[in-house]
């Protein structure tokens, strides 16, 4: 994944835990300054022990400090100096997640080596949105969990996400998500 | 005439995000979907010529007239831009003639500036083939970078300066223990000479090496606490056990004419420091208070426990102990009060200060604060240390006071012996005598100057570092006043060498006794012009 989602997940250890527990991550992942470059892509392996060293330290399972995560991770995106990229990638629900493919596919200019994801919206009514990832990476379905329900927590939506469908197709993923918003 | 191709309104919409068709009158009769994803007056009806500029400026008196315009452009590949009046939004593109007469102006938007802050677009509002949305992210990307960049030097920054803090402190307190550590080394050797020479006060000796190692060994905690090892935690110690186990140790450090009382009120109030610490701190007071105080006096330890904080952990909800230094030698003033504890003020560690600023830099690494207060006769010092519990342990048994040296035959040589840690004096006294030297004993450089004025001597062995007067002071007054002496120097520092004279003989400590031996022979050979 690229620095910013390392620099995220300290920015959450740091306003969780403070900065003793964040040393502590980056000692037992013998993480630096290096590994905290937003626009630089590392390893996967780096941002798993990572994750994996602060669930610990949080006290949850890694499944669920994933969901805390991605929805902790829009809300740093917003505040960061990214957070215009955020503004203009849209700012309601469906113009969001419509544009977030063309977001991704500018990002990745800078970033050749980025492996991003796709967000697909198959379905749109005003009570449920219907939404298809696609990743080669797996594992992440928690996470992606948290995006959208932290993509629901910045433009003033609640409600509820759930896994609709999972697609078999080898490598990689395919998961449709199923955004109910408690809209009347 | 059919027309060669044929375009649906949502492909142009897709093309073309923010197309306008007008009449033949520039009366907009549709609009793309920039338009209809916003509440903006670019609605049917609308005059073209009330919404748009065809200046940057806006300056429309200036400007060809739209109906004049934008019929001229029509089927070429002359571009038009527009400008709308009620906001900062350019729209640019070509324009068409259709076969109702009117004219279908294939415009997109133009970011202005480039800048995707404060303009309200979207990704959205770009047509899919449309170079800005790629050029606004990235120049976003680019603007975030330089952000984090900027707070990446600043963070840089501000670790440099903590770094730097920890090291001087670090330096500070290394230099404390240091010097204490060598102290305690030296007794320690120089005692296990004098029990394999069998000629010394073994039972002096025994009690001396016993306290000195114990109080190592905690000095050697207080180290890897320094250097940050994180198996190390001091364990909470009771203030007046402690004290009081070590009274007679501390004692030891004062001549014949002195007094030292301890009224322990602390009960069994513990704290979370390293035992040795507290007794060499406390040793560091009475020491510089021995300084002070030439004609002697009387020194009173005191303790108890409060919930008042020191002044500088004024919000701290939380009991403290308090031990109170209080001696009745001569008064000082607020300014040199101020400049003993100010850890801004450069002092050596032979400076006369350096024992009272390393209280205050100890009792601040563990979480209390010390105070100096002048009194109208004496000096008051103030240890706060916040509490950690109550203690219920069981004290060593405490170290026996070192009973006066044993007179030995003399020799030629006398010696005059200049140590301000006691125990190290005694041993250093005790061997010299058992070689046949006549040593006198002095604690500090005015002792050493009264004892020169009352008696010749032939060496000068002195410690270096020492308060109120250094060693090497000494050394240059005691050489301009009596060049005849012959000057040895003993020290676990390297002084500063412009400081020295190439001719005094400098001894590291731990001292080796081999090399203390000889140097003194050779130095006496040399006075008396004997090859050596």
């Amino acid at each position: 994944m690229y620095g910013m989602a390392h620099r995220a997940l300290r920015q959450m250890m740091l306003d969780r835990l403070g900065p003793a527990a964040w040393a502590k991550v980056e000692r037992e992942t013998n993480t630096g300054p290096a590994d905290l470059i937003s626009l630089c892509v590392y390893d996967d392996s780096k941002t798993i022990a990572l994750i994996s060293a602060s669930a610990a330290h949080l006290g949850m399972a890694v499944e669920d400090a994933l969901r805390v995560f991605g929805r902790y991770w829009v809300r740093f995106a917003e505040l960061s100096s990214f957070g215009p990229i955020m503004d203009f990638t849209g700012q309601d629900l469906v113009t969001f997640i419509n544009n977030l493919d063309r977001m991704h596919r500018s990002v990745v200019l800078a970033m050749p080596d980025a492996r991003v994801p796709s967000f697909e919206l198959l379905d749109e009514t005003r009570q449920r949105l219907l939404v298809r990832y696609r990743s080669d990476r797996s594992g992440l379905e928690m996470f992606v969990i948290g995006l959208l329900e932290g993509v629901m927590d910045r433009m003033g939506e609640t409600g509820t996400v759930e896994v609709a469908a999972r697609a078999e197709t080898g490598p990689g993923t395919v998961i449709d998500f199923a955004i109910l918003l408690d809209r009347t | 005439m059919k027309p060669a191709v044929t375009i649906r309104e949502s492909q142009l919409g897709a093309l073309f995000r923010a197309y306008i068709k007008v009449d033949a009158s520039l009366v907009v009769r549709s609009a793309g979907p920039f338009f209809l994803s916003r509440q903006t007056e670019v609605v049917p009806g609308a005059r073209l010529a009330e919404l748009f500029s065809l200046r940057y400026d806006r300056l429309d008196e200036q400007a060809v007239p739209m109906e004049t315009a934008i019929p001229g452009m029509a089927d070429t590949p002359e571009r038009l831009e527009l400008f709308c009046k009620s906001k900062n939004i350019r729209l640019a593109g070509i324009v068409f003639s259709t076969e109702d007469g009117g004219f279908l102006l294939a415009l997109n938007i133009v970011p202005e500036d480039f800048i995707i802050e404060g303009q309200g677009l979207h990704i959205s509002d770009f047509s899919q083939i449309d170079a800005s949305v790629p050029v606004l992210t990235l120049i976003g990307m680019q603007r975030a970078l330089l952000a984090e960049a900027r707070q990446a030097a600043i963070d840089l920054a501000n670790a440099q300066s903590e770094a730097l803090e920890l090291l001087d402190r670090t330096q500070r307190l290394g230099r404390y223990i240091v010097h204490d550590l060598t102290n305690y080394l030296s007794i320690i050797r120089l005692n296990v000479a004098n029990l394999a020479q069998s000629g010394g006060n073994a039972e002096t000796s025994r009690a001396a090496i016993e306290a000195a190692t114990r109080h190592v060994s905690d000095l050697v905690l207080s180290l890897e606490r320094l250097t940050g090892h994180p198996d190390v935690e001091a364990t909470p110690i009771s203030v007046d056990q402690t004290i009081r186990s070590n009274l007679a140790f501390l004692s030891a450090a004062l001549p014949s004419d002195f007094t030292l009382d301890f009224i322990g009120g602390a009960a069994q109030a513990a704290v979370r420091v390293g035992r040795t610490e507290l007794v060499t701190m406390l040793t560091n007071v009475i020491v510089h208070a021995r300084g002070a105080m030439p004609d002697g006096g009387s020194i009173t330890i005191s303790t108890y426990r409060t919930s008042e904080p020191p002044e500088r952990h004024a919000a701290a909800p939380q009991d403290w102990v308090v031990i109170k230094v209080i001696h009745d030698g001569p008064a000082i003033d607020d300014e040199t009060v101020r400049l003993m504890l100010d850890p801004q003020t450069l002092t050596p560690p032979e400076g006369a200060d350096f024992p009272l600023r390393s209280v205050r830099t100890w009792a601040r690494s563990a979480g209390g604060d010390a105070r100096i207060t002048a009194l109208p006769a004496g000096t008051d010092i103030c240890i706060h240390l916040p509490v950690s519990g109550d203690a219920d342990e069981v004290e060593l048994a405490p170290a026996a006071a070192p009973s006066a040296a044993l007179p030995r035959m003399a020799r030629t040589a006398r010696v005059l012996v200049v140590e301000d840690e006691v125990h190290a004096l005694d041993a250093v006294v005790e061997i010299l005598r058992m070689e046949g030297y006549a040593v006198t004993p002095a604690l500090n450089a005015a002792q050493a100057v009264e004892a020169l004025a009352g008696a010749d001597f032939d060496i000068l062995l002195t410690d270096v570092v020492m308060p109120e007067r250094s060693g090497v002071e000494l050394a240059h007054e005691v050489e301009a006043r009596h060049p005849r002496i012959g000057i040895i120097l003993m020290s676990g520092y390297l002084p500063d060498e412009s400081l020295l004279q190439p001719h005094w003989p400098m001894l590291r400590k731990p001292l080796d006794l081999g090399l203390l031996s000889q140097t003194l022979a050779s130095t006496h050979a040399r006075l008396e012009g004997i090859a050596f």
